[in-house]
């Protein structure tokens, strides 16, 4: 199959997919056509990834408009394939969970808008990833966003999901600014808006700077970069649960390809203050990132924050690679590329797992607060098996995948630390590990606190003790997720070989992988090589050999089951701890950035005898008091300042314009 | 075949001898304290009275609890795997990294968090909540006190971090590696829970950490649970020792010289652990918010130590 069947291929999916939403949000019925289209779609967008990411790429010009600027035009290369890949992987794993999910909304919502939302969404997102022009970019770019926006307000009747809504939509148009005017500066020097004939070469340094400022900006926005987060742990919760894993898993993603498509194929080679800015925007994400995952207790905000926190961790790879790419090291920026794709492969499947996995808590308890959660592994033990293994993903722990990408990621770093260039690079690259260091190890305690407080000790609340197993849609959906995060951490060699392609495209380097011990033969002083596998059946050779021991040597023991030990009296859910106070600690030590606050008011009965108590503890965001608060108020300061001359009579404003037209005209003259 | 033996014999060791340190830290601590103290023997009896000995598990533990010892003590074994202790091959010498032995000891972490929480014992959650946040302080300490070794060897393997350093003995004269070498030892009291950090022996259990996620556990569980720990303790003193002291450690793998090697390097590691008793006895259990303090300056110095190795 050639590439150009694939690139036809997909746009005919992708195409298909918003007909097919259309008709199904349409007509209001059929929506088992729906959830088929978005199964066998995925799966077709699988197979034309994997096709595009080994044969050439191709070019592709599909529909004219009516003015030359507004061509549609696709294109499939390796970068192209491995995002599709992206998305027909998360998106086929979440249509099938979302049969068995939807069932929740019966009754009370439109199912089948759900479904083709979900539809379109999947098409708009390939249809971002394909695009060959600008225009095509960013056409998709607002489509993306615009029913993302829909899915996110879904259950619009809560006041909190419409303050969600409105402040997605405000920020992403923010960020679509500022894509906007970066792509036409490029447009602009290049002479044409097709991708393929980009050329920066004839740029002045000032421009390329401002292009790569404005593109940072632009989706850094989307990708949920501290300080412009601020949408993302709003919006991704609130979403219907197999939506938050796709924006999650995906749509932040493309935030990326449109970071690595504009400034590692557009721009090039920049001064190394891009890099090192990149990455300590991506350091500060991570950190801040995760200290707020430790202060929610909503479990999906959590997800969501610690989105923030995997992002931080991606750039902070583009960053290195960047640097690199500054310091005339092409085969060490190949690597750090490759490490961010690899750890943005994982994150998409271990991130859209946890999510799953949280909606069937969800689904089934009917609360996202964990402090009322607890005790549910007993009532869904497959949900807590594969939440497990997600959890253990995203701390990294070997051998799942998360752990492959982390330990790629830091070897860069180490590239970084031991590449002679100047000291202080490599302080800077040590630094970076310790940074990266300090969020895996919180990540760890973020995930030991949520899938602990959500599934183990004792139910907290009735509806957690009436919880039950989710049923098997849901439960394939995550246990293919689940099976991926496993296989592609024990034999990452063909993953990872796989990924290599499109990093090859963008930087000319073919990075040799060591099929046996999973290394990189070019990476020497390094000496990186990594055998997951070996690891694991040595521990499990050595448990055989301690049974066979205690078999030899031991007696036969038996186990009595009794109640826990609560100092002497019956233990109640009431004692068990709380993902509240697990995160204690973490808050008093962090307390100058997280900057918790308590209230205690007493609502009945005098002062000496109250009688009950409204307690109220809660964060103030960094971002949100030092930096968005000041420009709204200045906003609104010099909106009342213009409204001054606004008096609501037409004979003042016909004076405005009479004005206006005398000054225009002694200027014109 | 004699190499993969002698392999294999490494591994054996260290996990034979590490009750054996945690005896000798004990009876060194009684003998400060002017007490008789148990023989430097008792942990081997206390292991064998664990084994055969039948279990009480909670009603509210799930089979999460009781996988967690089995998963502690494989993960644990891995580490063994890896670490050079007498001479510098091991068993799993083509992956033995680093970040991987970071990352393992993070594994049989999360588990025994895991399991803390698991029985609904306050006890259990509140060491575990420590746990988790003191390792949150400690592990990028511990990442850049190792990259200021692996940095000027030039890579994250440990048998050849440990091979060039032991080859390079002139490295070990220079600020980097005194400056390191402190930090280490900070860390080495951190992850092994000794006084300042943590106390291994009280029973008042608002201020145990690692014991108090133990605390549900009883019979060949429990067992298992403090064999890793000792393990873990041998394990920490060995990573010190093939970083910062490498004198004794055998290069080639044979000879006769092995045997010389094998019984310096056990003495080092009795001399570690009666070091470790010393510094645990000097000193009071510091406040819990005491501890960022300590790593903190821990990490100083390790940053400290990695710009004098560039500056120098």
């Amino acid at each position: 199959m050639s590439s150009s069947m694939a690139l036809d291929t997909a746009v005919a999916l992708v195409m298909s997919c918003i007909l097919i939403g259309l008709f199904v949000a349409v007509t209001r019925r059929l929506t088992y056509i729906g959830h088929a289209a978005g199964v066998v779609t995925s799966l077709g967008f699988v197979f034309c990834a994997v096709v595009g990411l080994f044969v050439p790429p191709q070019y592709v010009s599909i529909a004219h408009g009516a003015f030359a600027l507004t061509a549609l035009s696709f294109r499939m290369n390796a970068l192209a394939g491995f995002f599709v890949l992206v998305i027909g992987i998360v998106g086929l794993f979440a249509s099938v969970y979302g049969i068995g999910y939807v069932r929740e909304y019966a009754g009370r919502k439109s199912i089948s808008l759900l479904v083709s939302g979900v539809l379109i969404f999947l098409g708009t997102m390939v249809s971002v990833v394909l695009a060959g022009n600008v225009f095509t970019f960013l056409v998709s770019w607002e489509c993306m966003s615009i029913v993302s926006f829909l899915l996110v307000i879904y259950e619009h009747e809560q006041h909190e999901v419409q303050s969600a809504g409105f402040i997605y939509v405000v920020m992403t148009h923010i960020g679509t600014v500022f894509l906007t005017i970066s792509f036409l500066i490029i447009a602009h020097y290049s002479g044409s808006l097709s991708f393929h004939v980009m050329d920066t070469n004839h740029m002045p340094d000032g421009m390329k700077t401002l292009v790569f400022l404005f593109a940072l900006i632009g989706f850094g926005t989307k990708a949920g970069l501290v300080p412009l987060h601020i949408w993302l742990p709003r919006a991704h919760p609130v979403a219907p649960s197999h939506v938050s894993a796709l924006m999650s898993g995906v749509m932040i993603k493309m935030a990326m390809y449109g970071f690595i498509l504009v400034v590692f194929e557009f721009l090039r080679v920049g001064p190394v203050w891009w890099g090192i800015l990149v990455s300590c925007i991506g350091a500060i994400t991570a950190l801040l990132g995760v200290l707020h995952a430790l202060a929610q207790r909503d479990q999906k905000r959590m997800l969501a924050y610690s989105s923030i926190e995997n992002m931080g961790i991606i750039f902070m790879g583009l960053g290195v690679s960047l640097i690199f790419t500054s310091l005339h090291a092409p085969i060490f920026a190949a690597f750090s590329l490759l490490a961010s794709l690899v750890h943005a492969l994982n994150h998409a499947l271990f991130k859209s797992l946890l999510f799953l996995g949280a909606g069937a808590v969800l689904s089934k308890t009917h609360t996202k607060n964990m402090d009322r959660l607890g005790g549910i592994i007993r009532k869904m033990p497959w949900t807590a098996g594969f939440t497990l293994m997600g959890a253990l993903s995203i701390s990294a722990m070997p051998p799942f995948n998360g752990f492959v990408g982390e330990w790629m990621l830091l070897q860069s770093a180490f590239g970084l630390a031991t590449s002679e260039h100047s000291p202080w690079i490599s302080v800077f690259a040590v630094l970076m590990v310790g940074a990266f260091t300090m969020t895996g190890a919180l990540v760890a305690m973020a995930f030991v606190r949520s899938f602990g407080s959500t599934f183990l000790a004792l139910p907290r609340s009735e509806s957690a003790q009436l919880a039950n197993e989710a049923d098997m849609p849901m439960r394939i959906g995550m246990a293919g997720l689940a099976g991926l995060c496993l296989l592609t951490g024990l034999f990452p060699t063909r993953w990872v070989e796989m990924l290599g392609r499109p990093v090859r495209e963008i930087t000319d380097v073919t990075l040799i992988i060591n099929p046996f011990r999973f290394g990189f033969s070019d990476i020497e002083h390094a000496n990186g090589h990594l055998s997951l596998i070996s690891v694991l059946m040595t521990s499990v050779l050595a448990l055989i050999f301690l049974w066979w021991i205690l078999r030899l040597v031991g007696r036969r023991t038996s186990m009595v089951r009794q109640e826990t030990w609560a100092c002497g009296g019956m233990l109640t859910p009431l004692m068990t701890y709380t993902a509240s106070g697990y995160s204690k600690p973490v808050r008093v030590a962090f307390q100058q950035i997280l900057r918790p606050s308590r209230t205690l008011k007493r609502t009945e009965g005098s002062v000496y005898f109250p009688s009950k108590f409204v307690y109220v503890s809660k964060f103030t965001s960094f971002a949100e008091t030092y930096l968005y608060r000041p420009v709204i108020q200045t906003v609104l300061r010099m909106a009342r300042i213009v409204r001054a001359i606004q008096n609501g009579q037409v004979q003042s404003y016909l004076a405005y314009l009479f004005v206006t037209l005398i000054v225009i005209l002694i200027l014109v003259k | 075949m004699i190499p993969v033996l002698l392999e294999i014999l490494q591994v054996i060791f260290l996990i034979g001898v590490s009750p054996l340190i945690q005896g000798i830290v004990k009876k060194t601590k009684a003998f400060l304290q002017g007490r008789q103290g148990p023989s430097i023997w008792q942990p081997y009896y206390d292991l064998r009275k664990y084994m055969n000995k039948d279990e009480v598990v909670s009603v509210h533990a799930s089979w999460l609890f009781l996988i967690t010892p089995y998963v502690v003590f494989a993960t644990t074994i891995a580490v063994v795997a890896m670490l050079p202790v007498f001479m510098t091959h091991t068993l799993l010498s083509f992956t033995g990294q680093l970040v991987l032995v970071v990352y393992l000891f993070g594994m049989a972490r999360f588990f025994t968090a895991l399991s803390g929480i698991d029985t609904g014992s306050s006890f259990g959650a509140m060491g575990s909540s420590r746990d988790m946040f003191v390792s949150a302080l400690a592990e990028p300490v511990l990442f850049t006190t190792l990259l200021a070794v692996a940095l000027p060897v030039k890579t994250t393997n440990l048998t050849l971090i440990t091979e060039r350093v032991v080859s390079g003995h002139a490295l070990l004269l220079s600020p980097t590696f005194y400056l390191a070498f402190l930090a280490f030892f900070i860390l080495v009291i951190t992850e092994t829970g000794r006084i300042p950090v943590d106390n291994p022996d009280t029973h008042l259990e608002l201020t145990m950490i690692h014991e108090g996620m133990l605390l549900e556990y009883s019979g060949k569980r429990l067992g298992l649970m403090m064999w890793s720990a000792w393990m873990k303790q041998a394990l920490m003193y060995t990573l010190l020792m093939d970083f910062c002291l490498p004198w004794g450690i055998s290069l080639e793998g044979k000879g006769p010289m092995l045997i010389a090697d094998f019984v310096f390097v056990f003495l080092k590691l009795v001399v570690m652990a009666i070091v470790v008793a010393f510094v645990e006895m000097s000193y009071a259990k510091i406040r819990f918010f005491r501890i960022p303090r300590l790593l903190s300056a821990a990490f100083a110095l390790s940053m400290i130590a990695i710009v004098t190795e560039y500056l120098l």
